[in-house]
């Protein structure tokens, strides 16, 4: 029995992996089709039907392209920044149930790789050390933009990070649990919370897109102001590492914010396993749309707007939260 | 005890490192591996709680603000240290730390066992137990970490006052 | 099992390697780095014994460990960058007269 419970174990890991990584690679072919399409152009669609076969190319340019590093560059830290990104992308997905239980063989699977009741917290845990990778990567290739990229992540990273976890403790707070299969159940009975929970889910999404660096919160890696950023020096693998970190956080965001506020697994008719891709890629699409409309924030506009802004709000719905779960209000 | 020999190994490793490290960036880095092997430490030890907190609070947030402050006075220096000081200064450090150290690790092996292996109660050491304990019989404890990470917001602010670099000021309060 | 005994042990040698860090370097960076691992020394220590005493009250004063550590390194990190201000160097000797 432990044994089947370990293959299964192994499966699921694998299969988790290849989900995200071909989550990633066709994330980023629809970007640049729906960018393209934005903008009136047409994207790239030449390498197979519609340019379906395009991330295979990308892929392989990647692979194939040679590995760089600086002189000065402090080579340990050099290469274990791109593997920080990796791997604590990977890891929060582990606790995000991606459908209901299976019932297999006489088994019981669920599909998540761990069930921890803490799992929101574990989840929060590995997004904030991925901002290691960033500051380790700007710091190690010794260059000034990559520099800047670096401390700019980090001090956005925090500062988001704050409104962020106020804006989760509401829904911890509605749901007596931080269990995220829990939180899911709960909004099976009691429906889903994205609508007493609006102000916090407003702002769970909007630290979100800066968590992932993205439009308008890319100041890490502005490329009309630092070149690239952080990632200025990285070339081939390393440099799609990064890439690859940030899609898989887009998707790990998607993914919370749908479990947390939009009742995860749940819908009708089809099985949940799908609903839950359907509202991931409405998200995807959600960011790829703001990316493509909004311009970039100027750096004290960004501080401004985390601390005096997203933070009271946060605060204040909290609170609000709070009075309505303990019967005051 | 598999798990402490590895655990144990890394957290030391990580400290000495800490100590021995030349660049501040690398002592940084030794400690976060300390950080994270006390974490896991702290499920073994049924404390799973605080090992999300040690994460999301050090590691998450503490260390963050040590890289980033690392990152931005130490850009593009060679960090040799000065070598004067007060003589015999390493010696003297060694030779107490060997004394105090060891004595105190010898004192803590030797301690006999207390432990009551089974029957941990319900609720030990998870956020349920964390909140009832903190909300009931231990309240004064958790007014006073919002009390003194209040002040120490406000001393930050007080600190980094408006007339250079406005915007760190505000990075500081991190909070719990 | 990890036996709790050589937990207390290992906690003891992580505070007094803590403690010769902050004795023997002089980048105060470094040495506020080694005064956190000896917080974190005394939190394990106290979550040991929280475990073999079966008493959460242990677990509660780490809480209040991690609490603290991060408050004073939000004001330990404001008053070295205004050191720096001023001298531009770092070194913990600069500051030692306490004058401006």
């Amino acid at each position: 029995m432990i044994v089947l419970e370990i293959v299964l174990l192994v499966i699921k890991i694998i299969l988790l992996i290849a989900i995200l990584m071909g989550g990633f690679a066709y994330t980023m072919l629809l970007e640049r089709r729906l960018l393209g399409f934005f903008q009136l152009r047409l994207g790239p669609n030449r390498v197979g039907p519609g340019g379906l076969l395009q991330p295979i190319a990308d892929g392989l340019k990647m692979v194939l392209k040679e590995d760089l590093m600086p002189l000065g560059a402090d080579p340990f830290v050099y290469r274990l920044a791109p593997v920080i990104s990796l791997f604590t992308a990977l890891c929060v997905d582990a606790v995000i149930p991606f459908g209901a239980p299976i019932h297999l063989f006489g088994l019981t699977v669920t599909l998540d790789i761990a069930n921890p009741s803490i799992g929101l917290l574990i989840a929060f845990a590995f997004s904030s050390l991925g901002v290691y990778g960033l500051v380790l990567g700007g710091w190690a290739s010794q260059n000034k933009y990559s520099l800047l990229g670096g401390i700019r992540a980090s001090a956005q990273i925090i500062s988001y990070e704050l409104a962020m976890g106020l804006a989760v403790m509401g829904v911890l707070m509605t749901t007596h649990t931080a269990n995220l299969e829990g939180i899911v159940l709960y909004q099976k009975a009691h429906g889903w919370l994205w609508l007493p929970q609006i102000g916090a889910f407003l702002i769970y999404f909007i630290t979100g897109i800066a968590e992932t660096n993205r439009t308008p919160f890319d100041l890490p890696e502005a490329e009309s102001e630092l070149v690239a950023g952080y990632h200025t020096e990285y070339s081939g693998m390393r440099f799609a590492s990064y890439i690859i970190a940030e899609y898989i956080n887009m998707i790990t965001v998607s993914g919370i914010a749908v479990t947390l506020f939009f009742g995860g697994w749940l819908g009708p008719w089809l099985p949940p396993i799908i609903w839950f891709f359907i509202k991931i890629g409405i998200f995807l699409f959600i960011f790829i749309w703001i990316r493509a409309t909004l311009p970039r924030f100027r750096y004290d506009q960004l501080m401004n707007f985390g601390w005096k802004v997203l933070v009271p709000a946060a605060l204040i719905y909290f609170l609000g939260t709070a009075a309505f779960v303990s019967g005051i209000l | 005890m598999i798990a402490f020999v590895i655990l144990a190994i890394l957290a030391l490793g990580g400290g000495v490192g800490v100590v021995v490290a030349r660049q501040p960036v690398h002592s940084a880095l030794f400690l976060i591996l300390n950080i994270l092997a006390l974490a896991i430490f702290y499920i073994l030890l049924s404390a799973e709680f605080l090992a999300a907190a040690q994460v999301i609070v050090y590691a998450g947030a503490i260390m963050v603000l040590f890289l980033f402050v690392v990152t931005l006075l130490t850009a593009g220096k060679d960090d040799a240290e000065p070598q004067e000081g007060l003589a015999g200064q390493r010696l003297t450090a060694g030779i107490l730390a060997v004394l105090a150290g060891g004595g105190l690790a010898v004192l803590g092996v030797l301690y006999p066992s207390q432990s009551i292996p089974f029957g941990l109660p319900p609720n030990f050491g998870n956020l349920h137990g964390m909140g009832l304990n903190l909300w009931n019989q231990d309240f004064v404890y958790l007014a006073a970490v919002a009390l003194m990470l209040l002040t120490a917001a406000i001393g930050v602010l007080v600190l980094n006052r408006p007339q250079r670099r406005q915007h760190r000021a505000g990075v500081k309060g991190e909070d719990s | 099992m990890i036996p709790l005994n050589w937990v207390v042990g290992l906690g003891a040698a992580l505070f007094a390697i803590g403690a010769v860090g902050v004795m023997v370097r002089k980048n105060p960076l470094i040495m506020f780095m080694a005064a956190e691992m000896m917080w974190n020394a005394a939190a394990l220590v106290f979550v040991t014994f929280a475990r073999s005493f079966h008493d959460m009250t242990g677990q509660v004063m780490a809480f209040i460990i991690i609490g603290t550590a991060a408050a004073e390194v939000g004001i330990g990190l404001a008053i070295i960058v205004s050191v720096y201000h001023h001298r531009h160097r770092l070194d913990i000797d600069e500051v030692s007269e306490l004058k401006g």
